[in-house]
């Protein structure tokens, strides 16, 4: 069993398996039922499942420190749970609990937990990027040596706002770890016909930055990459591209139709599927995958009871935390 | 308002080349309006008597809306058109207008408005109010507190009050009244109330003080005619009312008894008449039944004086050198000093005094 | 309750005059040296010109440092998202944007993120962001470069919205907003950087959410924003020659809005006439007369009006641009028509 904690400047190639199959555990069961939710009419509005993704988002959290930033999108329930965020708020959130994060005033879209550096999911395309930059620029002006990741999606790298902080990120050296969590489809759109010139790590080069393409089903080549540019941020290097490529198993949001994608083109994905990757590896390491799973399994639960159980907001609730 | 251009949809009346009722031949420049493409003279389509200007300068009104008429010369305009007449069914008046009306007690309907469309606006409600001195009563009061509240202050505040006490000893009185009350009963007159005996004093005091009866106008002093003595009467649940005692230096005190017996239950019950309040030139008011010895009544415009009488009760007092338990009461008279100056007004006070003290006077001049 | 007449009225006895331009760089230096997280980012903030277009930013790069004192690329949307993520990790930026005509650019993080983290976030975020910008007509910059768009602001939950019209205003309420914990729109006017007046040697702030009453009078009240404070001034002073006096009212702060001077001086007027640069439809004036209505309809004895900007783009040539802006004769004929029942 390797446990290797990251240092500053390490390359470190390994990460703590056990804890990294948790978090991907948690993040799959915690999805999955919210979609359960979600279809048994329990929750409103929508929600949007990370299953089949949790590879990139605990790949790369596990490069972090606790004190560095992430910004997160609308798909925000993978980031929160791998920054360490509390499945029982969250499900209280998704419920419109006063007990969620944010008092049930915000839902699936606005998940944030401020004290651990995750500056929430977001419900506009883009909207992180600014977050994540600026969070670098206190970094750096604070000389904090935290470093900030910007989670995006393919059809959020046709936004003028990622070039626009790119830019402003590049002149300034800024440390922030750009990661495209390339699912191939915004929406109902493919990315490989929205975006122009093929390969989007490549248009790092016309930053004057490094980027790179990885397979986003590989735990450990996301994990690899990211301690990669996280450290060479953290040293003042400046920002990067990672783009990894990953598949969401169910549609983009609870209840999409999806009638843009074949069934086949699916289970090729599956057959990839992240967890299965690092059970396997995560069993060699003599972690006790089917007691985790059980584990994982009642935690969920709980945090479903929890939410069940707790109160909805009072009305005098409405008006406040608008103003500081 | 004419179609001036292959586009216009509307027009804005700038200004009126004529005024209503004026000559206008066809053809000649009428009025200025104003289009997206700038401002433009309209001639007259008639001639005729500008009869009624409909659209005021400054408004802006759809192509074809009728902003004029011109009649045959002698002719009268139509009805109305776009603007209602004023005082007619819809009458406008501005909040502040109306809330100020609401003050002051001013009626609506009878006011022509100087703002637009004949609107009352506030100064045409208090060009017409009622000069008053105090403030207007806030919402809410009975019509009776009300009344009350302003003659109240009317009151304070345009005479110069001054207040003189007196005790005087009632001893006599006293004895004189408990021996009358049966006689008087005899003859039908069920009580002999106090404010009979004080008001038929203070009626023979007033026969040798005239000047406590003159009285402040705008046209100056002015003696009137008679003694008339108005009493204090509460009533319930509020309220104060002065019927008036006629010619209490000329009648029996016998007769003034029975008079104010039936104006206080006629008072009671809400059924005195205006003419038994008006005319009174000395007003009394009793509060002799509370603790109440002194007190400072306010004057009753236009009467210049009124007495106020406090509670008959044993005090100790000097006489001859020593001390005896003898019956008292205090005397307040509130006296106009604009009209009459302390020393005659005390003099009166002292006389009264005097009468009520050796009250065998009262029965009969 | 206060009386208008009361408040206080920054005048100091001081006789130290500056421009308005000047009043706001002593404000950034002050806060700068004050706390360490205040820090400056913009276009042509650093070096052009020795400190921005208007010199509002003078010397501060040579005082401060390139860390603090930043220049931007042209990125109006990056500009304000990434002041917004600062913001929201323990720094307090004052962050321009040169024209607020460019500010559409920006409304994204402002309107999205700045306004609403703190609310979807159930209390938990904090974004104590400044952004500056210049708006105002006049100088035939055109209908690009001549907005006021205040009222697109004071829409939006969660922002609060700033017109200074003085140089004591305009320092005191920029320190004020340095210091609040909430995204402030601070909007300055371009016509208005040159213009001096008193501003006191000492310390002070202005509190946001506090109209000035800059003139007394009792027949008619006049609500001005920015220029039409000054041109409010003028129009009383001849009103005055004919016997009609107007009370002048600066809010200062639009959110939150001094409602309670407003209605106060209503209640002694019956008479309102609100003024912007804005367009007329939809300007932050229908808001105001809105409110007032609500609160003081018995005390009304006219309609309440508006000398506003027409509503159209801002013309170029001289003669069309000063027709489409409010003007001191607008005011006049106004303040006229009202107290004379016309209107």
């Amino acid at each position: 069993m390797t446990e290797v904690e990251s240092r500053p400047g390490a390359r470190a190639a390994s990460l703590d398996i056990r804890e990294a199959l948790r978090l991907m555990l948690t993040i799959r069961l915690f999805d999955e039922q919210a979609l359960s939710l979600y279809r048994a009419g329990e929750m409103r509005g929508t929600t949007h499942p990370y299953i089949g993704m949790e590879a990139v988002g605990v790949g790369v959290m596990q490069a972090l420190r606790p004190t560095d930033y992430v910004s997160s999108t609308h798909r925000g329930h993978g980031h929160t749970i791998a920054k360490g965020g509390d499945v029982r708020k969250m499900m209280a959130e998704l419920l419109g609990r006063s007990t969620g994060y944010s008092g049930g005033k915000g839902g699936s879209m606005h998940i944030a937990d401020m004290e651990k550096h995750m500056l929430g999911a977001n419900g506009i395309v883009g909207g992180g990027m600014g977050l994540a930059t600026g969070a670098a620029l206190t970094a750096k002006l604070q000389k904090s040596g935290a470093v900030a990741v910007c989670f995006f999606g393919d059809g959020a790298l046709e936004q003028g706002i990622l070039h626009e902080t790119t830019n402003m990120a590049a002149i300034w050296k800024l440390p922030v770890v750009y990661v495209c969590e390339n699912n191939q489809y915004a929406m109902s759109t493919r990315s490989d016909w929205s975006v122009a010139g093929g390969d989007p790590a490549r248009r790092a080069a016309g930053y004057g930055i490094p980027g790179r393409t990885v397979d986003g089903m590989d735990l450990f080549a996301v994990n690899q990459a990211a301690c990669e540019f996280v450290e060479r941020a953290r040293a003042g290097d400046g920002p990067a591209y990672l783009v990894c490529n990953t598949y969401r198993y169910h549609g983009h949001h609870a209840g999409d139709p999806l009638n843009y994608r074949e069934k086949e083109e699916v289970e090729r994905w599956r057959e990839q599927d992240p967890i299965e990757r690092v059970k396997r590896a995560a069993l060699d390491a003599g972690v006790d995958v089917a007691a985790m799973e059980r584990e994982v399994a009642a935690e969920i639960e709980g945090a479903v009871e929890f939410a069940k159980n707790s109160p909805e907001p009072s009305v005098d609730q409405l008006m406040t935390d608008i103003y500081a | 308002m004419p179609v001036l251009g292959l586009t216009m949809e509307e027009g804005t009346v700038a200004e009126w080349l004529k005024a209503e009722g004026a000559m206008v031949v066809k053809d000649e420049p009428l009025l200025t309006v104003e289009m997206d493409k700038g401002t433009v003279e309209v001639p007259s389509p008639a001639s005729g008597v500008l009869r009624r200007i409909v659209v005021q300068p400054g408004t802006t009104v759809p192509v074809r809306t009728l902003i004029a008429e011109i009649g045959e010369p002698g002719s009268a305009a139509s009805g109305s058109g776009d603007l209602p007449a004023p005082s007619r069914s819809k009458q406008f008046v501005t909040p502040r207008a109306r809330l100020r009306a609401r003050e002051m007690g001013v009626d609506l309907s009878a006011l022509r408005g100087s703002g637009p469309h004949g609107r009352i606006v506030e100064a045409d409600v208090l060009a017409v109010a009622p000069k008053r001195e105090v403030a207007p009563a806030p919402a809410g009061l009975s019509r009776v507190r009300r009344i009350t509240a302003e003659r109240m202050a009317t009151s304070a505040q345009t005479t110069a009050r001054v207040t003189l006490f007196l005790e005087a000893d009632f001893s006599e009185t006293v004895r004189f009244r408990r021996q009358l009350e049966p006689e008087f009963a005899r003859l039908g007159v069920q009580k002999l109330p106090w404010d009979a005996i004080i008001a038929r004093a203070a009626a023979l005091a007033l026969l040798e003080h005239r000047a406590i009866l003159v009285q402040w106008s705008d046209q100056g002093l002015r003696q009137p005619d008679g003694v008339h003595v108005g009493v204090a009467v509460t009533l319930e649940p509020e309220g104060l009312v002065v019927p008036v005692l006629r010619d209490a230096d000329r009648r029996s005190l016998r007769d003034l008894s029975a008079d104010l017996l039936q104006l206080v239950e006629r008072a009671r019950s809400a059924r005195l008449s205006p003419a038994e309040m008006e005319g009174g030139t000395f007003s009394i008011t009793n509060l002799g039944a509370y603790r109440v010895d002194g007190f400072t009544p306010i004057l009753n415009p236009p009467q210049t004086a009124i007495l106020g009488v406090g509670r008959i009760a044993e005090k100790a007092v000097v006489v001859d050198g020593t001390i005896q338990a003898r019956t008292m009461c205090t005397l307040s008279l509130s006296f106009d000093h604009r009209v009459v100056d302390g020393a005659p007004a005390a003099a009166f006070l002292a006389r009264l005094a005097e009468l009520l003290e050796r009250p065998h006077a009262l029965l009969g001049i | 309750m206060t009386l208008a007449q009361e408040r206080p009225v920054t005048e100091s006895l001081a006789t130290r005059e500056i421009t308005y331009a000047e009043a706001l760089n002593e404000a950034l230096r002050e806060e700068m040296r004050r706390d360490p997280t205040v820090f400056v980012m913009g276009e042509d903030v650093a070096v052009w010109g020795g400190g921005g277009i208007f010199g509002v930013t003078r010397g501060l790069v040579e005082e401060f440092g390139t860390e603090r004192v930043r220049d931007t690329p042209i990125s109006e949307e990056a500009i304000a998202a990434v002041a917004v993520g600062a913001a929201a990790t323990g720094s307090r930026p004052v962050a321009e944007i040169m024209y607020v005509d460019f500010i559409g650019l920006a409304m994204e993080p402002i309107v999205n993120q700045a306004a609403k983290l703190r609310y979807m976030f159930g209390g938990k975020a904090r974004v104590p962001l400044v952004i500056r910008a210049q708006e105002g007509a006049g100088r035939g910059n055109a209908a690009q470069h001549s907005q006021s768009l205040e009222a697109w602001f004071c829409h939006i939950p969660g922002l609060k919205v700033v017109t200074p019209s003085t140089p004591a205003d305009a320092k005191g309420l920029l320190k004020s907003a340095i210091r609040d914990d909430n995204p402030v729109i601070f909007l300055e006017h371009k016509a208005l950087y040159f213009s001096k007046g008193h501003v006191p040697p000492e310390e002070y702030t202005v509190p946001l959410g506090l109209a000035d009453v800059r003139r007394v009078g009792r027949h008619v009240t006049v609500v001005g924003v920015h220029t039409m404070v000054g041109k409010a001034l003028q129009a009383a002073e001849r009103l005055a020659e004919e016997g009609i006096e107007v009370e002048v009212i600066d809010p200062r702060t639009l959110v939150p809005l001094d409602e309670e001077a407003i209605i106060e001086s209503v209640k002694k007027t019956g008479r309102l006439i609100v003024s912007h640069e804005a367009y007329t439809r939809g300007g932050y004036g229908a808001e105001i007369i809105s409110r007032v209505v609500e609160a003081a309809f018995d005390y009304l004895d006219a309609p309440p009006l508006r000398v506003c900007a027409r509503d159209v783009p801002v013309p170029y040539s001289a003669v069309l641009e000063t027709a489409a802006l409010p003007q001191v004769d607008d005011l006049v004929a106004a303040a006229r028509a009202l107290v004379r029942n016309e209107r």
